[in-house]
């Protein structure tokens, strides 16, 4: 079934199998952003960051990967030929609120130095974002099921947002205990000339 | 070799190109052979011109040295090729009656004679004084007025019935004039006749005679050996390349684009050699300074191309009609950084031919970059001459081994994963070749340096690799025998390339009727150079003269670089090395006055003089 | 094939929150719709950050010289008319020293894309002005007053010049972009995509583009409304604004019998 079939957003209010396609298709973008952010991180030698970001994508893949587990209990599977398939959406035709998926990490706000502390407060914003895309559909939709899952979902993205604040109030303790408060945010390493 | 060699000189319409080209014509109707060169002032149209035929009953591939007998329609700016037309005291000069003035400070001819072609031609209604001086002069050399008649319909098949009419009958006053007004035989002018008369002419075989230009052998030999896309830039004197490969490429099912400059022109043929079709431009010297950027990248990304250069003077504009040979530098040394890559230079006209199918074929089976030298002699004079044969060069690509490239990435930077290594290190230095379209060899192939596995590295490591291996897969080209063309034998070793090979075999004929036997090195394979080859060949020779058509000595410098006495050259045939024997004298002026037989010969007794006094009278 | 699958592994060096990530991305997302075998895609690419792009797609690609993308895919393409062959690059190679065969690929009409990845800025050399950098912009050491010369309008460029097909989309807009790209690699004959793609290293007041950039699927095929719109634009609109297919190049002239080449040559 093409994504053409559901021409109007209202298919993913009303849609069980238009729903779960974008559920899947919100954590398995943020989980490849995260990952494509880790390694780009490790290019430029921002190790920390490089770990918590994977660590972030590793959530956002289980968390794709539940969704698809669920989707393939209830007989529906992206595999062709086993019970009645999610729709498939070319990357343009899904109905996200705005240009991209909800949960995904934003590039503007990324920088080679970046620090944890910035990065926590990206995450808990796009886990937060997520959570109101949920919460939205659970408040518009008119089918109980999808009502449900939306409900479900937007209750667990408010514990990643949970778990994600609670980990940058430790960050920001640790920062005021640090013994300068202020750190110098000078770069000695200007951009350079590589061709 | 008996020759006769006729100059037709006029300006502004008088049609002296299309004299010539019907002269030549219907000499090769006759059955004889011989060769047509055109000289143009600047202007696009009406300007002063000239052409030089000079026939013989041989093959004729270069206009030799002396001039029998010019013909002058308008005396008009005649100064500017005065260097090109070297009028002697043996020249017997046919002048229209309205010629003018002769210029001052000529030789004085050894006769004259003054004919009213024009009006004979004006008594038809007509002002083609060219038509009349053709039949005129085409009778005397004995051709037969069916055939003159046919030179002239075949000039101007293009043109309406009646200018073609007209001007078979002002032709036919042409040949009326030659029964009343005869040029008078003087020995200057006996012998080359007779040398030239076509019942001297060796009786053909059944295989119709070529007429053909440096610049369309190069075409036909590229398109033989498989060149399927060419782009081009129009430039002087390597235009005619192009349109003649323009008007036969798609009937082999290529395509010629037109590009927008030089710098596209080549980048589009690199283009088309990465999808693996082969791929060649055609240029000249300003034409292939801008493209050297490029010609690099076909070097380091080791795709097959092939570059055409038809030299003319330079540098910069430089004299765009004429030739010379100074475009040796930028092509052996015009690339940036350390960028191995093959030179041929064409050693006749129909050499062109040859020479561009091998370098189509080297450019294939070597992956790199083929700079083909050609002049604008040898690209845009035409030849009478035996049909060529066929070359067994092809511009295969052996795509069917890039399995044996497959293998595990480890480099930090890569996917860490199997993956076809388009530039493996193997011993020859060529990689297996995969073509877009190939699955399983996708690469992105780079000019920036780049590991085996074409992913961008500035390693030391990868760096050397690869210059190894790019400098490596031209070497085993010094073993074929297509480097050179090697003449006769003799304490004198000549050795050109280019068009003055053709020249030193007629200078080698010369010297060898006054007793002298000289050896006459022609060669194809510029660079990488075949030094031992060379170094032999030296050893053989008591003195060696190296000779080139530029102010510099750009070859003669590039040969003296490799310090050749010093440069061990296993294995030598000879018992032991003469390093004196390895020196060299070197002549080279600048063009675009071509070089003459007379001229070499002159070089060379100067060095068998010069031999004769080291000796010394002790 | 998924996206991802497009990607060679290879891992990319540009910085961190660099626009043309959202283009690789938008590469990928395009040649999954379009179900691209990879072996029969070639990116093809000049020289600058962007274009370092066709190493990191698991397809074909060829890396040149600065400035001559559009050459060798044009030659490609002529040559293999069976590949989908995408020229690459950014508004330095594309603009400044390409500009030339900018102009010539426009009219020329060959059946290629053509994806300039626009930060306004040479990044690889150290943040120097490009033809599209603001007037007023004095961040670089070599126009120390900025480059006080009007900026390159490259659509409106290109319309001039016969591109039949162009758009604009934001690298903050992968799915618009692969959109763009998907109907760019469907249309027959050469077309211009546009992509505003921030610079985070030199030019970081990029980042205001979210703000700004607004979509206008303007899509005529009339070239007198095409040029109202572009001449009228600001810069940051997105979308498909012209559209309008002619004969593509080269045009097949049907030559039905084989020639003996030799023969032109016999007297």
């Amino acid at each position: 079934m093409s994504a053409a079939f559901y021409d109007d957003s209202s298919s993913l209010y009303e849609n069980k199998g238009v729903f779960l396609a974008h559920s899947i298709a919100l954590e398995q973008e943020a989980a490849d952003r995260l990952h494509e952010l880790a390694e780009t991180m490790a290019v430029h030698n921002n190790r920390v960051l490089y770990q918590l970001l994977m660590e972030l994508a590793a959530y956002s893949e289980t968390h794709a990967a539940n969704i698809r587990e669920f989707a393939r209990a209830e007989g529906r599977s992206t595999l062709a030929g086993q019970g009645e398939p999610l729709p498939r959406f070319k990357a343009w035709e899904y109905f996200w609120p705005d240009d991209e998926s909800p949960e995904i990490f934003h590039n503007g706000r990324v920088h080679y130095l970046m620090s944890v502390e910035d990065a926590l407060l990206t995450a808990l914003e796009v886990e937060q974002s997520a959570e109101s895309f949920y919460r939205n559909i659970a408040k518009c939709t008119a089918n109980p099921e999808v009502k449900t899952l939306a409900e479900q979902f937007a209750e667990e993205e408010q514990e990643h947002a949970l778990a994600i604040s609670t980990r940058l109030s430790i960050v920001k303790d640790a920062a005021k205990n640090a013994p300068s408060k202020a750190l110098d945010q000078t770069d000695f390493d200007p951009p350079h000339m590589p061709e | 070799m008996s020759s006769l060699t006729l100059a037709m000189v006029g300006s502004g319409g008088t049609g002296v190109v299309a004299l010539g080209e019907m002269l030549l014509w219907a000499a090769a109707k006759q059955g004889l052979y011989g060769m047509l060169r055109k000289t143009f002032g600047p202007q696009i149209r009406g300007g002063e011109s000239a052409a030089i035929v000079r026939l013989g009953s041989e093959v004729v591939a270069n206009l030799g040295s002396d001039l029998e007998l010019l013909m002058v329609l308008d005396w008009n700016n005649f100064q500017r090729f005065a260097d090109e037309i070297p009028l002697t005291e043996n020249t017997v000069l046919i002048q229209d009656l309205q010629a003018g003035e002769r210029p001052p400070n000529l030789p004085e001819p050894r006769q004259t004679l003054t004919l009213d072609f024009l009006g004979l031609a004006k008594s038809l209604g007509s002002n083609h004084s060219n038509i009349v001086l053709l039949a005129y002069v085409a009778s005397w050399l004995g051709c037969q007025p069916e055939v003159i008649e046919a030179a002239v319909r075949h000039r101007l098949k293009a043109h309406e019935q009646a200018t073609v009419e007209l001007a078979v009958a002002v032709a036919s006053l042409g040949l009326k004039l030659s029964h009343d007004q005869t040029i008078p035989l003087q020995a200057p002018l006996q012998a080359p006749l007779q040398a030239v008369t076509p019942s001297s002419a060796k009786t053909l075989n059944s295989e119709k005679l070529w007429l053909a230009n440096g610049n369309q052998l190069i075409g036909l030999g590229a398109l033989e050996a498989g060149i399927r896309f060419v782009a081009a830039y129009p430039i002087t004197p390597a235009s005619d390349v192009l349109e003649w490969i323009a008007g036969q490429i798609e009937t082999v099912g290529g395509h010629l684009v037109q590009a927008e400059d030089e710098l596209a022109a080549v980048n589009m043929a690199i283009g088309a050699g990465f999808g693996g079709v082969p791929a060649m431009t055609a240029t000249s010297g300003p034409g292939l300074a801008l493209m050297t950027e490029a010609m690099g990248l076909a070097v380091a990304s080791e795709t097959p191309l092939v570059v055409v250069d038809v030299m003319r003077g330079g540098p910069s504009t430089g004299i765009p009609t004429k030739s010379e040979q100074s475009d040796f530098n930028l092509a052996v040394y015009g690339l940036h950084g350390d960028a191995p890559h093959v030179v041929l230079s064409a050693l006749s006209v129909a050499d062109c031919h040859f020479t561009a199918g091998w370098a189509t074929q080297i450019a294939s089976e070597r992956q790199t970059l083929v700079i083909l030298l050609s002049d604008q002699f040898l690209g845009q004079s035409s030849q009478i001459m035996p049909p060529l044969a066929k070359t067994d060069f092809s511009a295969h690509i052996n795509e069917a081994h890039i399995n044996q490239a497959q293998m595990a990435d480890e480099s930090p930077d890569g996917p860490q994963q199997s993956r076809y290594f388009r530039y493996l290190d193997t011993d020859s230095g060529i990689s297996p070749l995969a073509l877009p379209g190939q699955p399983g060899g996708m690469f992105t192939a780079d000019g920036l340096e780049h590991n085996a596995a074409a992913i961008p590295s500035p390693k030391a490591g990868d760096h050397q690799q690869q210059l190894a291996k790019r400098l490596r897969k031209l070497d085993s080209l010094v073993d074929t025998d297509h480097w050179a063309e090697l003449q006769g034998q003799g304490a004198i070793l000549l050795i050109c390339w280019g068009s003055l090979y053709q020249v030193s075999l007629e200078a080698q004929a010369q010297l060898r009727k006054k007793g002298i036997e000289i050896a006459v090195m022609g060669v194809r394979l510029l660079s990488p150079l075949p030094l031992q080859k060379i170094q032999q060949a030296m050893q053989q020779a008591e003195k060696t003269l190296v000779i080139e058509q530029n102010q510099q000595g750009q070859f003669a410098h590039y040969l003296r670089s490799f310090d050749l006495q010093n440069v061990n050259a296993e294995p030598f045939s000879v018992k032991h090395l003469d390093f004196k024997h390895l020196d060299f004298k070197q002549y080279c002026r600048s063009g675009p006055t071509l070089f003459t037989p007379v001229e070499i010969v002159a070089q060379v007794e100067a060095l068998i003089f010069e031999s004769k006094n080291d000796e010394g009278p002790q | 094939m998924k996206a991802k699958e497009y990607k060679s592994g290879i891992k990319p060096i540009w910085c961190p929150g660099c626009g043309h990530f959202a283009v690789l991305n938008a590469i990928t997302k395009a040649f999954a719709a379009l179900e691209q075998a990879p072996e029969n895609a070639v990116l093809v690419s000049g020289i600058g950050c962007s274009s370092r792009l066709p190493a990191y797609i698991n397809s074909y690609g060829f890396h040149g010289v600065h400035g001559r993308a559009l050459p060798v895919a044009a030659g490609l393409k002529v040559a293999r008319p069976d590949l989908n062959v995408i020229a690459m690059g950014g508004d330095g190679d594309g603009f400044s020293i390409g500009g030339n065969h900018f102009l010539h690929a426009c009219r020329r009409n060959v059946n290629i894309v053509y994806v300039v990845m626009d930060n306004e800025v040479y990044g690889m050399t150290k943040g120097q002005a490009s033809p599209t950098t603001p007037e007023n912009w004095e961040h670089s050491k070599l126009t120390p007053h900025g480059p006080e010369v009007r900026p390159f309008q490259p659509c409106a460029i290109a319309l001039a010049a016969g591109a039949s097909f162009i758009a604009r989309g934001y690298s903050g807009d992968p799915n618009g972009l692969a959109r763009i790209l998907f109907e760019a690699v469907e249309h027959p004959g050469f077309a211009f995509v546009h992509v505003l793609s921030q610079c985070p290293t030199f030019c970081p007041e990029q980042v205001q583009w979210k703000q700004s950039v607004h979509l206008e699927d303007v899509s005529t095929n009339d070239p007198v409304q095409a040029a109202a719109f572009l001449h009228a634009d600001d810069g940051l609109a997105k979308g498909i604004f012209y559209q309008n297919p002619r004969p593509i190049w080269p045009v097949e002239h049907h030559t039905t019998q084989p020639v003996n080449l030799r023969k032109g040559f016999e007297i």
